[in-house]
């Protein structure tokens, strides 16, 4: 029986400035990505 | 896909948070109009004042994504000044992804780093040197010849 492997997940965030504020916090950067759902 | 590959999600993780913005909903028409977003896919890299740092449009497979990422966060450290962090983003686009379209930005911007950061023309000339050697068909190699 084969393994089912997990795909990683990103932890999504949905709003930009919630996004801007966790990069300010942590030092990290914001990815920013607009998307149509198809 | 791109995103559920392993070394997209770890170069993610370890270096951004992530925001998904969906452009059909009414309620992001102020993210839209306040990035000027027009079409998709529209990445963009951010410092922590909202400062947009980085751009690419358009679709690309995993290990061209990545290499991107790496090239957009080496040029974000870049601008801001923080040269370390930079230098190792684009010595691991070279390292991990040489083939990739990325590469030659992250080569020229290997020599511009290492310029900034020290001040020596030969660290400049040494990195755009090895530009001019290994991808000598790029655009990168044109915009480091200033004769």
């Amino acid at each position: 029986m084969a393994t089912q492997v997990e795909e990683p997940s990103i932890p999504w965030v949905t709003s930009i400035d919630d996004a801007i504020a966790q990069a300010k916090t942590t030092g990290k950067l914001v990815l920013l990505d607009f998307f149509s759902p198809t | 896909m791109t995103y559920p590959q392993i070394f997209v999600h770890d170069i993610i993780a370890a270096n951004c948070i992530p925001a998904q913005i969906n452009n059909t909903l009414d309620a992001n028409k102020p993210t839209v109009e306040r990035f000027r977003h027009i079409w998709t896919p529209d990445l963009r890299i951010l410092d922590g004042s909202g400062l947009e740092l980085y751009h690419w449009s358009g679709y690309l497979p995993p290990a061209e994504f990545a290499a991107r990422m790496l090239a957009g966060l080496g040029y974000a450290r870049l601008r801001l000044r923080q040269f370390d962090e930079a230098a190792n983003h684009y010595a691991d686009v070279i390292r991990r992804f040489p083939t990739a379209f990325a590469a030659p930005e992250a080569q020229y911007f290997i020599g511009v780093t290492a310029y900034r950061k020290t001040g020596e023309a030969n660290a400049l000339l040494h990195g755009w040197h090895e530009l001019e050697k290994v991808y000598p068909q790029s655009e990168w190699a044109v915009k480091q010849n200033f004769d």
